[in-house]
């Protein structure tokens, strides 16, 4: 017997096999072909704009409502500590380590810190600021 | 896509069934095949769905394998008894002709050895074999199926063929 026979001879057996499945076993697949097909069902009625303009009024719209008031709430919460933080910084406030890791994390004024003349010029620039508020001060004794 | 599945599911699920030896574990592996080609690729032009399907089928089957193999390792290491197991694979094997009144004409022995012969061929053999023979795909097809390069198929079904049509060579 040649290959081919041989492959023939197999392949009409094996069909053979499949006709003479149990019903059981054809039932099962039938059912499980359905379970497939319905899962494609599902999932292209949730891509459809229908499933989503319907479920857009029926739930998501008071969800998304209400992940926007939490995000409202959220830019509320964090704003003043924004401000804070800018003030801390505007004020030369070197306790404030934010500002000091502003610094450390800038190379530029690394630089500027490394050079003496830096501290020079901001002692003068001090006391220049802090003069006009001594004479106010005294003005008002 | 319902005729394609329904055409197809009976064989694949004898395919399934040759390589795992167990029944409900070959219906799962047809449902996921069929699930997942359904899903991912039902959009796709109809004559590329059959070597969609085979594809997934394989790759089933061989996750199928290896979560076994770890399944064994562990079995081995726990010193399970494996006796009853393997008793139970010998009785998941598929019906022979020789039990059903459909096939009483066929030659009952020549199929019970084939499926003796085609169970115990290694699983990448099997595959191709049945690619092949039953589901006639070419060596291009079957490669894309079984994502291996077309001298691995012939290779696979060249070895497959060698032993089938020795340990079969009497019930010609």
């Amino acid at each position: 017997m040649n290959e081919n026979s041989f492959n023939q001879k197999i392949k009409v057996n094996l069909d053979h096999s499949i006709d003479s499945l149990d019903l059981d076993t054809r039932q099962q697949l039938a059912d499980r072909r359905k379970l497939a097909l319905n899962s494609q069902q599902t999932k292209s009625n949730w891509l459809s704009a229908q499933y989503w303009r319907e479920s857009w009024y029926a739930y998501r719209m008071p969800a998304s409502a209400l992940a926007f008031c939490a995000l409202i709430a959220v830019f509320v919460v964090i704003n003043p500590q924004q401000s804070d933080h800018a003030v801390g910084i505007a004020s030369n406030n070197v306790d404030n380590p934010a500002a000091v890791l502003e610094v450390l994390n800038n190379a530029e004024d690394l630089d500027v810190i490394s050079d003496p003349d830096f501290y020079a010029w901001a002692e003068e620039t001090l006391n220049a600021e802090k003069a006009p508020n001594h004479e106010d001060s005294a003005n008002a004794v | 896509m319902q005729t394609f599945l329904a055409s197809i599911e009976g064989r694949a699920f004898s395919m399934a069934q040759y390589a795992t030896g167990n029944r409900e574990e070959a219906l799962d592996i047809v449902q996921d095949a069929m699930m997942k080609l359904v899903q991912k690729y039902g959009e796709h032009p109809a004559e590329q769905w059959k070597p969609l399907f085979y594809s997934i089928l394989q790759t089933r089957i061989l996750d199928w394998h290896r979560r076994q193999s770890v399944r064994n390792r562990m079995r081995s290491w726990l010193n399970w008894d494996e006796d009853e197991e393997a008793e139970d694979m010998l009785e998941q094997q598929p019906d022979t002709p020789a039990t059903s009144p459909d096939v009483k004409l066929q030659d009952a022995q020549f199929m019970q050895s084939l499926n003796v012969e085609l169970s115990a061929l290694p699983l990448r053999q099997q595959q191709v074999f049945l690619l092949r023979v039953w589901e006639g795909m070419d060596i291009a097809e079957t490669a894309v199926a079984m994502q291996c390069s077309e001298s691995s198929v012939k290779t696979h079904y060249a070895r497959a063929l060698q032993k089938l049509r020795q340990q079969l060579d009497n019930h010609h």
